[in-house]
């Protein structure tokens, strides 16, 4: 039975009737799981817990910032999602890594977030796995600078940065990732898809101009 | 891209089934256009993976650092909540101190006013020292345009200090803005991983004869200045021979 092209080996022939890089990312992302990491997921003790926060500002920034596109937001969200973690420190469980308890709370408080603008822009109240899809409005500015951070990135559709972060780098399965962003799994199947699909397409246009 | 493009990134995710693996490895043996596919998105993906560790590096605002580290621990937040009748026992008490209470007023105002670039450092450091692939944003290998660099923008020369003989190994440097001015900040790391760095920023002050220690963030440091600049050596609570490090660096 084949578990994963990362945890049974190929077909001997197959990686030598194939191009090059292929070889250099089978399964490529298997090696990012959770369990492979190393340093292992983020532990702190209770009086550490600040300073590991901010050790953990770059990630944080940068999965808020895949969330939100817009970088002021993004600072925003960070700060709150720490504030949230000090203050409710007594209720996180170890277990869990303290990146993974952050990321989650920092995504609730977006989604939280996003509801209340659409309600306040009259639009009701909004599901979970539809929220991604909200457009918040940025300035010609915010757009610059979510370009200057996240490259190519930036010019993804809402929702798809984030997931493609969650499983392609900080190396969740699926259902976690489905279960951190509260989508279901073939949303993010799909999600990551499409995103690769765009930036392939974007490499081959510039490829074409080059 | 084939009907199979969201298979192949399900495959490369290793999330694919067993038996829908099995027969797409089977396709592809044979199947130039789906290979090609499979190049694209792999090639999607190393771009993805390269422009996220790029955001990595990006710099983190200080104020934003700086909230979270000065953030009031629960005991003390929950204590903020006081019921009304508390509040306005407090207020009557403080506005009773205040006919005489100048000296805690003004205690108070100097403390933020103390506050200076050495503390900044420490709030950087707690940021970056945690950096493993974006230590730096100029490598070694660069030294000389870190020489330049950083004597154009912090506006003082300096020399890179050669910490080998004290089990320090230069990794590369970085621009920091601290308490308003700018600071070059020198990096190191020991054989076991930990980070040392070396700041320094342009000041008129005189040079002093000793070198002042100071503790700040869980981080030590050694404190000194020479003409034309202020340094600041700064390493984990841990390390024990920082002074011995500090003494390497100042003779440079």
């Amino acid at each position: 039975m084949i578990a994963s092209p990362a945890q049974t080996p190929l077909d001997p022939v197959f990686p030598r009737a194939l191009p090059g890089p292929i070889l250099v990312l089978v399964a490529p992302n298997a090696q990012l799981r959770p369990k492979d990491r190393t340093p292992g997921p983020v532990i702190p003790s209770q009086g550490h817990l600040r300073k590991d926060l901010v050790a953990l500002l770059p990630r944080l920034r940068r999965f808020a910032v895949s969330l939100t596109r817009n970088t002021a937001d993004a600072d925003d969200l960070v700060q709150e999602a720490c504030m949230r973690a000090i203050s409710a420190s007594d209720s996180w469980d170890p277990a869990q890594g303290l990146d993974r308890w952050v990321f989650r709370i920092l995504r609730n408080l977006w989604i939280g977030e996003l509801r209340k603008r659409q309600v306040r822009l009259g639009k009701g109240h909004v599901a979970a796995d539809e929220t991604d899809e909200l457009r918040h409005e940025t300035t010609g500015e915010d757009q610059l600078a979510l370009k200057q951070l996240m490259g190519r990135l930036a010019d993804l559709p809402s929702g798809h940065a984030a997931v493609l972060l969650l499983v392609a780098v900080e190396g969740y399965s699926y259902k976690e990732a489905a279960d951190m962003l509260d989508v279901p799994q073939g949303t993010i199947m799909s999600r990551l898809f499409r995103a690769r699909q765009m930036l392939a397409d974007q490499l081959a246009k510039t490829a074409k101009v080059t | 891209m084939s009907d199979f493009g969201p298979r192949l990134s399900a495959w490369l995710d290793s999330e694919l089934p067993p038996d829908e693996a099995q027969a797409l490895q089977a396709l592809l043996k044979h199947d130039p256009a789906l290979q090609a596919e499979l190049t694209e998105l792999m090639a999607a993906n190393d771009a993805a993976n390269a422009e996220f560790a790029a955001m990595l590096a990006a710099p983190v605002p200080l104020s934003l650092a700086r909230s979270i580290d000065q953030a009031l621990p629960p005991a003390v937040a929950q204590r903020r909540h006081l019921p009304t009748w508390a509040a306005i026992a407090a207020s009557l008490a403080i506005l009773t101190i205040g006919a005489g209470g100048g000296f805690l007023v003004g205690r108070g105002t100097e403390v933020v006013a103390v506050r200076d670039w050495v503390e900044d450092i420490a709030e950087y450091h707690a940021v970056y020292a945690a950096q493993s692939r974006h230590l730096v944003e100029v490598p070694a290998s660069d030294s000389d345009h870190i020489k330049t660099w950083l004597t154009a923008q912090v506006g003082t020369p300096f020399d890179i200090p050669d910490l080998a003989a004290v089990g320090l190994e230069f990794q590369g440097a970085r621009l920091l803005v601290a308490a308003g001015k700018p600071v070059g900040q020198l990096m190191y790391r020991n054989a076991e991983g930990q980070v040392v760095a070396l700041c320094f920023v342009a000041s008129d002050k005189p040079a002093t004869d000793d070198m002042q220690v100071r503790q700040a963030n869980g981080f030590q440091m050694r404190v000194w200045g020479k003409p034309g600049a202020r340094f600041v050596l700064i390493g984990p609570d841990g390390l024990t021979d920082l002074s011995r490090i500090a003494d390497a660096a100042r003779a440079v």
